[in-house]
């Protein structure tokens, strides 16, 4: 499968239940993406359903982080498997592009990147595959 | 780079779009009811203080009144988008002067975790190359 780089940066967004904001934080800190930012936040999923289930509007904590895109793939796969995102109401996570940014973790991943692009031009040098 | 990615970008061909609202605090409900009415499922709803009001530097009996806000986060398909955007800024003039806000969508790249594509459970778009 084709790999998509449309940008040099991603936001990923977290929504996960109270309490597991942390937990996600530590996934994306695993994953290369530092800088996470809390925030509280409602869940407001189709009323009918959740009144359903007893509940309505539900306490969420939403993390964002700024991540380097050939990691968001396999960052939100960890993220579904451990959250089970599969699930209605266990919440979701998605990456929105962004076009620049500043801040330390960006020269981080920059050099990261910079890094990777030196390395594939050795081995070419070399002759490896 | 940056010329190759917003070429990209302008085609605007993603998935999913993220519907950002910010309205006046109390106001989220409309946006909640509006956006499911043009076939959202929900949406997260976050606070903020809103920094452009005039009111931000006033106070009433020396308690400072701060412009509250909500935000609303409404993740919807591509295709909805321009629906549910519609509907959000027919509701915005329905509330009335206080309800008055901003809406603005940004690309989705991957989501995991939407209900409506359970089955399809990893989201990954691929950009048509011309």
């Amino acid at each position: 499968m084709k790999n998509i780089n449309i940008a040099p940066f991603e936001v990923i967004l977290v929504i996960v239940k109270k309490g597991k904001a942390e937990e996600a934080v530590e996934i994306l800190t695993n994953n290369y993406a530092n800088f996470s930012l809390i925030t509280l936040a409602e869940g407001t999923t189709d009323q009918a359903t959740a009144e359903f289930f007893g509940f309505g509007i539900q306490e969420r904590e939403m993390v964002m982080g700024l991540i380097d895109p050939k990691e968001s793939e396999k960052t939100l796969e960890i993220l579904k498997d451990y959250f089970e995102l599969d699930e209605p109401f266990n919440g979701l996570a998605i990456t929105i592009p962004i076009k620049s940014a500043t801040n330390i973790v960006v020269d981080m991943i920059k050099n990261k990147l910079k890094g990777e692009k030196n390395g594939e031009e050795n081995r070419e040098e070399n002759g490896e595959k | 780079m940056e010329k190759k990615t917003e070429k990209k970008m302008e085609k605007n061909n993603f998935d999913f779009e993220l519907i950002i609202s910010i309205i006046g605090r109390g106001h989220a409900d409309y946006i909640i009811d509006a956006t499911r009415e043009a076939g959202a499922t929900g949406g997260t709803i976050i606070h903020g203080r809103g920094t452009v009001d005039k009111i931000s530097d006033s106070s009433f009996m020396g308690i400072s009144i701060q412009p509250e806000k909500d935000i609303v986060l409404t993740l919807v398909k591509s295709t909805l988008k321009k629906n549910v955007m519609k509907a959000i800024s027919e509701n915005l003039n329905l509330t009335g002067k206080e309800g008055h806000g901003i809406t603005f969508s940004l690309p989705v790249t991957h989501a995991v975790g939407v209900r409506e594509l359970k089955k399809d459970n990893f989201i990954k778009r691929q950009l048509k190359d011309d």
